[in-house]
């Protein structure tokens, strides 16, 4: 999408809808689509001289939990695009696809390093939980 | 109306104290044109939209604003 063209003198926040009504939009790939924060080709625009950090994980923590936020975002992208087009079957079986994948992922990461969300939280004592680390906490 | 999970959206790693960048992104989150205003009306002005759409796409963007 050429913001700039002559042809589109006013903003339309939908036209992405009115483009392409049947045709599903271009991805990037999960990985790639994670690091430059956005999941669709189209409305990817470079910034000046500006290049996206790769990310390492240092440990097996790290990239377990990489994973969940990988697919994730990936699930919450097409949500957001889901909202305005409902009726996208490609679209609605892709977010089946990365919930799912976000979802076992999330599993895996919980079975070893503690539940993501407080429902997941066994019945222990003391209650898993209210351990840390929290996200905005120093973690090596 | 929320749930929130133990994770960061985009992993953050901070190695070096830097004041001068940390008045940039905490306007980013909370100053005039920062998320934490934009999240308020998102979420507050879904209540008059009038379809399905609308109080949706709100909805999800408004939160995504908020969220730290």
């Amino acid at each position: 999408m050429n913001i700039f063209q002559d042809s589109q003198t006013y903003y339309d926040p939908f036209s992405m809808t009115r483009n392409s009504s049947e045709k599903s939009p271009k991805l990037f790939e999960p990985q790639e689509a994670f690091m430059l924060g956005n999941l669709f080709k189209d409305l990817y625009m470079t910034y000046n001289g500006f290049s996206n950090y790769c990310l390492q994980p240092h440990n097996a923590r790290q990239q377990s939990l990489l994973e969940v936020q990988v697919y994730s975002f990936v699930a919450h992208e097409i949500n957001l695009y889901l909202d305005t087009h409902a009726n996208n079957q490609r679209m609605v079986q892709l977010f089946n696809e990365y919930s799912r994948k976000a979802k076992e992922a999330s599993e895996a990461f919980e079975k070893q390093y503690g539940p993501l969300m407080v429902q997941d939280s066994n019945t222990e004592i003391p209650f898993q939980w209210v351990q840390g680390p929290w996200p905005w906490e120093y973690q090596k | 109306m929320w749930a929130y999970s133990k994770k960061l959206q985009y992993p953050v790693s901070i190695k070096n104290k830097d004041l001068r960048m940390a008045k940039f992104i905490i306007t980013q989150f909370g100053g005039s044109n920062g998320e934490l205003g934009a999240s308020l009306r998102y979420l507050t002005q879904r209540y008059t939209m009038p379809d399905d759409k609308g109080k949706a796409l709100l909805t999800d963007i408004g939160t995504e604003e908020y969220a730290p």
